[in-house]
Order: C-alpha cells, then sequence, then structure tokens
C-alpha cells in the first residue's frame, strides 16, 4: 500500500471512529466533576470537587444510547454502595429522576440526564463515584469519577458569627486608591490605614471558575459559600446538559448547611440589585445568573432551607407585579417599574424538591413578591428613613431602588445637594427616583443589628460593595473609589461588632469571623502616579489639547493630554484630598489628583476629570425613559451623540483597549484577602477560592484556636 | 499486744482507703434551679460534686519563651476565649424544651472540659442531648481524660437526635476531665463517681502500716 492509501485509510477510520463515538453508548458527562472522568481514569488529581461531611449535593450523569434505543436506567454507586437508581421521570417524593438531556437531543436522540438528589457523605477521604448506564437492549456502559468529603476534627471555640464583606473586583490597586484618596500619604507612610488594612491575617486568593481563569461574579461569589467550583454565570449548581435554567446538579451552600445543623441565620446586603450574581450566590441555586424573577422568588420560597432573616438593597423591579407603573416624581416619565416576566422564573421539578425540601416554583410574572414577604412576617423598608426606624424586627426586607443602588458618589452628591452640572435642576439620585437612598455602611450596621436580635445561634452575613466592579468596569475611576470608600466604612461597622466598638459600643462579638475579599479583580486597575496639573489647569488642558496628539520629534504622535497631565514617580507626589464632616472627599476632582490606568481595558476617552453624569444603567426599567434615556451610554458606541447630555469624555483622548468592546473587563489575578476576629488565622498563604469555604467551615463545625 | 494492734491498725487505714476508692456518689446535673445564662459551674449539684465547666481546646505546651511546643497539643482550658460556660434554656435557643425541663449546658460554641476537683473512678456517665436536629453531622466524641490530658476512652455519638441518651457501658478509672464535644447542649449530665484518694495518701498510709509491721517484726 502506498504512503497516500495508508493515509486515506487511516483518515477514513479516524472519521468512521468518530461518528460511531457520537452515536456510541457513553456517558458524557459525570457531575461533580472530576479529573478522573474528565481524563477517562488517566489523572485522579487535583480533587476538582470537595465537601464538608453531610454537606449536601446531586449526583448526575449524561447518557447518550446508541441509535435508536434509549436509556432504561442509570445506577450510581459511592465506592461499592449502590447510592440511586434512576430509572424513572420525576415523581412526587422521590430523589431520582431520569428526564431529556433536552440541550442536546437536538443532535443527539434519547440522551437523557440521570439524577440522584441531595446526597451526601459522612465519610471523609476521596470517594470514587461510579455511574452505570443501562440501554434498552441491556447494554451497560460505565463512567467513574471522584470527590472528596472533608471532615474536621475538634480543636476549640467555634465561629458564630461570619462576616464576608465582599468588593466585587476589588483588586489590591482598589485597595490602595481608596487608602491614598481617604487618608493621603506624608513622606512615603500611610496617614491612616482603611479598616480593611487593619485587618490581622492576609492571603492572596486564586479566583478561577469551573470553566476560565477568569471568573465572573456568579461563580467567584458561589466558589467562596460551596467550596466547589462553578462555571460562569452559574450559582449553586454545575453544568448539565437540559436547557432549563433552574434543574442543574445542585451543591449546598454554607448558609443552607449552617442553618440546617445548627439554625444560623442568613443576611444579605448589596449596593447591586438583590438579584444580582453576588447576593443570589448565597442562597439561590441557577444556571443563569439572568433569571431574576425566579431568584428573587426562591430568596422567600426557600428561606426555610436559608433562614434568610435580612435582605437589603436594590431590585425592586423584580418584586413589583409586572406592568406597575412608575415614575421618578421629579419630572420623569412613567415606564413599567416591573421586570417579572415568566421566561425569567422558576418552577422546580419533582427530584429537586424532595432532595432539597424545595419549593415548586411557578411562572407568575404577576405576583406580588412585596406583598408576599411582608405576609410572611417581614418588615419593609423603602428608603433610608425607613431603614433607620424599623427597630430590630425579626425579619427585614429593604429595597432602595428599581435595580442597581445609586454609586456612593451620586448619593453623597444628592445628599449634599451637589448637582451633576451647572445647569441640572435634579440630582442623579432624583433622576433615579430615590433621593433617599442609604449608605452601605448604614444598610450594614441595621443588618448587623437585626441578625444579632434575632440569631442565637449566630448568621452569615454577606455584605457586597457591588459598584466597586460595576464603575470599575465603566473605568469611571472617582466612581469605584468612592464605592470602595463607602465600603470600607461597612467594614469597619463590621470591625466594630467584633470589638464592640462605635454603634456596638460595649457589646463585643469576640466569636465572629469577618473576611474582606473580591470575587475577582475588575478592568486591570492601578495607580499610575497623580496629575501635575491644578484642576483649573487640567480643565484647561483639556480645552486646549483635547484628542490631539504632539507634534514634537521626540513624542511625535503621542496624546498630548496625556503628556501634559500625567506624573509619575516623582512627579507624582502625594494627592491630597480634603475629606468633608460626611467622611467623604470634600471635592472629586482636588487639584494634582490621584490618577488611574487600566489593563484590561475597553475603548475609551480619557481626560482625568470625574464624569457628572453616570454610565446609563442598562437594568435600570427607566433606562429607556426621561430622564435615564439620557445618561451618557458609554465612552464609544454611542459615537458622541448621547441625546441632550454632552458626551461625557469625549473632550478627552481615544485610549485603544486591550480588549475588545468598550466596557473594562475582569482579570484572572489573585485578589487579597484580609481577616479579623475568631478563626482569622484559619486563612493564609496562597489558597483557592473554593479553600476559603473549607477554613470557614472548620471555624464554624470544627472551631479553631487561631 | 502491740504487734496485732499495729498490724490491725495498717490494716484498717489500707481498708479505709480502699473503701474510700469504692463509695460511689451518684448524681444527675441538670443545670434547672439556676437562671439562664449564668455560669453552668453553679450548679448546685456539680459543686456539691466538686465538678467545674471550663470552655476547652487543643493547645499546645508553651517553653520557657512562651513558644509553642510541637506535638505537644493536648486538651486543656482555653485561654483564647473569656466567654463563660452557661446554662441555657435551650428552647429560648432555638433547641426545643429540654430533657429536664429547662435548662442545659450550653456546648453549641465550644467543647466544654468538665473537670473533676480530684481523680475518680468513674462507674458510670450519661448525657442526654436536646430535643433538637441541630448539631454536627459527623461522628463526635466525648473524651474521658486522666490528670496528664491523655485520652482513657473516646465515647462516639452522633448529635441531631432528639433526646438521645449518651451512656458509658464500662467503668473507668483515674479520670480528671471529660471533654465534652461542642455542637449541642447536654442535659441530665449523670455521673457516678468513686473519689480515688491521692497516691500521696494511699502511699503513706500504706507506707505508715507497713512500717508498724517491720517494727514489730524487728
Amino acid at each position: 500500500m502506498k504512503k497516500h492509501q495508508v493515509l486515506a485509510v487511516a483518515i477514513t477510520s479516524i472519521l468512521a471512529a468518530g461518528t460511531d463515538a457520537a452515536n456510541a453508548l457513553s456517558i458524557s458527562r459525570l457531575t461533580p466533576p472530576s479529573q478522573l472522568f474528565a481524563t477517562s481514569g488517566v489523572s485522579a488529581g487535583p480533587i476538582i470537587s470537595r465537601f464538608v461531611t453531610g454537606q449536601r449535593f446531586d449526583l448526575q450523569a449524561t447518557v447518550r444510547p446508541d441509535a435508536g434505543l434509549t436509556i432504561t436506567q442509570v445506577e450510581f454507586f459511592d465506592g461499592s454502595t449502590s447510592v440511586g437508581v434512576a430509572n424513572a421521570a420525576p415523581a412526587a417524593g422521590v430523589k431520582t429522576a431520569l428526564v431529556p438531556a433536552s440541550a442536546i437531543t437536538g443532535t443527539v436522540a434519547n440522551a437523557v440526564a440521570a439524577s440522584v438528589r441531595g446526597y451526601s457523605s459522612l465519610t471523609p477521604g476521596v470517594h470514587t463515584l461510579t455511574a452505570i448506564a443501562t440501554q434498552s437492549n441491556g447494554a451497560t456502559v460505565t463512567a467513574t469519577g471522584n470527590f472528596e468529603v472533608v471532615g474536621f476534627t475538634q480543636a476549640g471555640r467555634k465561629v458564630k458569627n461570619v462576616i464576608i464583606l465582599l468588593g466585587d473586583g476589588m483588586g489590591a490597586s482598589h485597595r490602595t486608591a481608596a487608602r491614598i484618596v481617604q487618608n493621603g500619604y506624608s513622606q512615603g507612610k500611610a496617614n491612616q490605614k482603611l479598616a480593611m488594612d487593619t485587618f490581622t491575617n492576609t492571603a492572596m486568593i486564586m479566583t478561577a471558575s469551573l470553566d476560565t481563569i477568569v471568573t465572573d461574579s456568579a461563580p467567584g461569589m458561589a466558589n467562596y459559600v460551596t467550596g466547589n467550583k462553578q462555571n460562569s454565570g452559574q450559582e449553586g449548581v454545575w453544568p448539565d446538559d437540559t436547557s432549563a435554567a433552574f434543574d442543574n446538579p445542585r451543591m449546598e451552600y454554607m448558609s443552607e448547611y449552617l442553618a440546617r445543623t445548627q439554625g444560623k441565620k442568613l443576611g444579605i446586603v448589596t449596593t447591586a440589585d438583590v438579584f444580582d450574581a453576588t447576593p443570589a450566590a448565597n442562597a439561590v441555586h441557577t444556571s443563569n445568573r439572568g433569571n431574576g424573577t425566579g431568584i428573587v422568588d426562591q430568596f422567600l420560597d426557600d428561606a426555610g432551607n436559608t433562614n434568610l432573616t435580612v435582605l437589603l438593597g436594590g431590585g425592586r423591579k423584580w418584586f413589583l407585579p409586572n406592568a406597575t407603573s412608575f415614575n421618578n416624581g421629579f419630572g420623569g416619565a412613567a415606564f413599567n417599574g416591573s421586570a417579572r416576566t415568566a421566561g425569567t422564573d422558576y418552577t422546580l421539578t419533582a427530584d429537586i424538591k424532595a432532595g432539597w425540601n424545595a419549593a415548586a416554583g411557578a411562572l407568575d410574572a404577576s405576583r406580588d413578591l412585596l406583598s408576599d414577604f411582608q405576609n410572611a412576617g417581614w418588615t419593609y423598608a423603602a428608603d433610608r428613613t425607613a431603614l433607620t426606624n424599623a427597630g430590630t424586627p425579626s425579619k427585614l426586607l429593604g429595597l432602595f431602588s428599581l435595580s442597581n443602588m445609586n454609586i456612593a458618589k451620586d448619593k453623597i452628591d444628592g445628599r449634599r445637594g451637589t448637582f451633576p452640572t451647572a445647569t441640572a435642576t435634579t440630582t442623579i439620585v432624583q433622576d433615579y427616583g430615590f433621593p433617599d437612598q442609604p449608605m452601605l455602611d448604614e444598610m450594614a450596621e441595621k443588618a448587623l443589628q437585626v441578625l444579632d436580635a434575632n440569631s442565637p445561634s449566630g448568621f452569615v452575613l454577606t455584605i457586597e460593595g457591588a459598584s466597586i466592579d460595576k464603575q470599575a468596569h465603566q473605568m469611571d475611576s472617582t466612581r469605584w473609589i468612592v464605592d470602595t470608600i463607602e465600603f470600607d466604612k461597612a467594614v469597619q461597622k463590621a470591625k466594630d461588632f467584633v470589638d464592640g466598638k462605635g454603634e456596638f459600643n460595649g457589646k463585643p462579638h469576640p466569636d465572629t469571623l469577618v473576611l474582606v475579599t473580591a470575587d475577582h479583580e475588575c478592568s486591570g486597575a492601578v495607580i499610575i502616579g497623580a496629575s501635575t496639573k491644578t484642576d483649573s489647569e487640567l480643565q484647561a488642558k483639556v480645552a486646549s489639547l483635547g484628542n490631539s496628539t504632539d507634534t514634537a520629534a521626540a513624542t511625535f504622535g503621542q496624546p498630548s493630554l496625556r503628556n501634559a497631565v500625567v506624573g509619575n514617580y516623582a512627579a507624582a507626589g502625594f494627592p491630597k484630598y480634603t475629606i468633608a464632616a460626611d467622611g467623604f472627599p470634600q471635592v472629586w476632582d482636588p487639584d494634582y489628583k490621584l490618577l488611574v490606568g487600566y489593563g484590561a481595558n475597553g475603548d475609551r476617552y480619557e481626560n482625568f476629570r470625574t464624569r457628572p453624569f453616570p454610565t446609563n444603567d442598562s437594568q435600570q426599567p427607566g433606562n429607556g425613559s426621561a430622564p435615564l434615556n439620557a445618561y451618557p451610554r458609554n465612552n464609544v458606541s454611542d459615537g458622541g451623540s448621547a441625546g441632550t447630555r454632552p458626551f461625557q469624555q469625549a473632550d478627552g483622548y481615544f485610549i485603544t483597549g486591550q480588549v475588545p468592546g468598550d466596557q473594562a473587563v475582569h482579570t484572572g489575578g489573585d485578589i487579597p484577602l484580609t481577616a479579623y476576629g475568631r478563626g482569622a488565622g484559619e486563612l493564609g498563604g496562597t489558597i483557592d477560592n473554593t479553600d476559603v469555604f473549607f477554613a470557614l467551615m472548620k471555624a464554624t463545625v470544627g472551631g479553631t484556636t487561631k | 499486744m502491740f504487734y496485732p494492734l499495729k498490724n490491725k491498725l495498717a490494716v484498717v487505714v489500707i481498708m479505709t482507703g480502699f473503701a474510700m476508692c469504692q463509695a460511689a456518689s451518684a448524681a444527675s446535673i441538670n443545670f434547672d434551679s439556676q437562671a439562664a445564662g449564668t455560669e453552668a459551674k453553679l450548679d448546685p449539684v456539680a459543686i456539691n460534686m466538686g465538678i467545674s465547666f471550663d470552655n476547652a481546646a487543643l493547645l499546645p505546651n508553651l517553653d520557657g519563651d512562651g513558644i509553642a511546643i510541637p506535638g505537644s497539643e493536648h486538651w486543656q482550658i482555653d485561654t483564647t476565649t473569656s466567654e463563660l460556660v452557661t446554662a441555657e434554656n435551650t428552647a429560648a435557643q432555638g433547641y426545643g424544651v429540654a430533657p429536664s425541663g429547662q435548662n442545659a449546658l450550653d456546648a453549641r460554641w465550644s467543647p466544654i472540659l468538665m473537670h473533676f476537683n480530684s481523680v475518680i473512678n468513674l462507674a458510670g456517665f450519661s448525657v442526654t442531648l436536646p430535643n433538637s436536629t441541630y448539631g454536627n453531622l459527623a461522628q463526635t466524641d466525648i473524651l474521658f481524660l486522666d490528670n496528664t490530658g491523655a485520652t482513657l476512652f473516646d465515647l462516639s455519638y452522633f448529635q441531631g437526635h432528639p433526646l438521645a441518651t449518651v451512656a458509658l457501658t464500662t467503668q473507668l478509672n483515674g479520670v480528671k476531665d471529660i471533654l465534652l464535644s461542642s455542637g449541642t447542649f447536654y442535659d441530665n449530665i449523670s455521673v457516678a463517681a468513686v473519689p480515688v484518694p491521692s497516691a500521696l495518701w494511699l502511699f503513706g498510709s500504706a507506707a505508715l502500716g507497713m512500717a508498724g509491721l517491720r517494727r514489730r517484726q524487728a
């Protein structure tokens, strides 16, 4: 046989084998994920899926039958012990089920997803998971994976309360920038540390998710509080091969586990919409972080499983029945203030209900969830005044805006009565229709008071500074820096709660562990130096130089504005901001201000000055109606025609992005975590984000002397 | 007559010591006579039996410079916390009505050293768990420790079984502390203790008797 004939035969064989493989009886996915399965037994490690003793999780296998045949059953084994046989459609009270793998049945006929829901093991060690699928002709196929159960030995006193302060997108430079702006430096030393700087223990956190080195906020948060890696956009679940968003194989959240075993309560506080990824990834199981109706419904429907007691943030749009008219009360146009839709709602199959004691759910866009919360005994606060006056009710819901709350800078401007421009007649928070929004530290303080009064067995509280990320995406330096400062004031509240100081004077809570961390870094933000100009000089340079380039030989073609303004090394000196009585910078653009660069930037214009308006927030139901429809959408894609408002940065110089699009993106670098209180010594070194879960669980279940 | 008398005296001394070893005192501690939130060691039955309760931790010994000695970890009174060991109303804490009716020993947040003021021989021991499903899911242990902190016996059990009674079924000698694992409440702590005279007292009394015997023989 000649060479080309050999080659032809080989290619034919490969193609034939490939075709057979596509149609052959096989198990194409085995959950929990493992390297043992992914490498077909070649590698047993690293162990991907880990659980604490008794932590619940689902077992699932996607099985592809031979053409024309079906799968009759899938049996799962933990070691040599059979732990469930899935051989029928979901039925009431039954934790196993065999359902069509609807995401792939279009190309693989009769493919199924077989599940055992709510499994757990009390035996520490690495377990072998085996799934044996049987086809209608009696043929079988076997797949093998592994997972680990982590046991704890007692060591000492337990952590009773866990407070996780998550600065979304907050990397090391976000912290540094906030410190420079808020406290200043003298002769190379910070005049004062941020509250988060004073924590006693530090770790560096690897933030990757199950499917990528650059995570988003859903797995970024969920990995911390489940101990397991999740896919992009997914919360409390692993990926599957069905098209439904709420039926994915689940793993138990820390909140659920500690509610079940210790009676702990759960609090969630955020400056984002409460359906957003970080808050939802403490309590809700879904493969689509965008399904807001179902997410917020599950907050209430499964509150018996999570002991959710405090929920504060934005997001009223999900709680109002569809077609609820809203206007801002300051001359804005009316619009539908509800975002509830059947398409983003949830129902659960019987096996999930049985395995997780979960509510059935319903596709009910007309649901009045706000009333349902109140009828379930929740006290509702619609604004800062109501929050202040709420006392310490048994359960507290606060929804302070239709979607994401306004950014700290704009809330402060609202309180100061500062208009965004000389000709404006309404503040930004008035434009949004929520002029009386609380700051994050005020929300944190109330949450701690309510949880302390109602949690004899302790609590888990997550507090998110959400717009550090959201404004870093927009490369809006002033807004994310001020949001980081706001976040740090919430950190101080948590520290005061531990120490019995401030609002908690005389009532320390030493059995509390406080973490300050992030889900990922956002934008590749870095401190590049400081302006060499006073603000009036800067404005003059912006006006005179704009997007022009140098003509001198030495700097020919370089941005003139950049070259005229940016000072680094000794030229940067130490920027000085004056802090007002409200605790925030008196002016946003002081002379010789701090300058920030972005390593993961989108295309943008830069003029170094604070943007008068925040970028249009697509999550707001009113973003298409006056006055929000005139808010600038971004620097580039509007092409300088952003309605009635001036294109905010068009007078700056153009910077080509490192990434496609007009927003900065998350980055894959490690982020700092700082810890304070009992158990803080359990955290240190360079660790995976899932390791944090096991450190927390050791401290809350096994106890700690560190 | 002196010889027999002295000899008899020695025998009586030794027998008295032996008898004291064997005289078991049994009682049950239920914490119901005190106010919820007060120190568990104030229970009158506990006081009468010479029992106190302290937070426990697995801590190392320290050298002269205050540096932990590797490998020296053993259960001892927890010096990392100032929290008191209290009796609590279990119902008010969400753990159902206490088996004894009101209060129980609160070991939710810390292992507790149940400390005898002298080494005892333990003829019986049992505790009752609260009427609650809360508790550590994994198997946990009650440890019986000697006066060096070494474990004499490991009584394993599962928490989260409402009103279950955990009992020691064998006699243990030389017990100084009982380590109650954290994660739950303990009620109706029943102890049948046989005080053990100090080794010195035993040695002294025996030596006295033997000295009398030898003098007579000489």
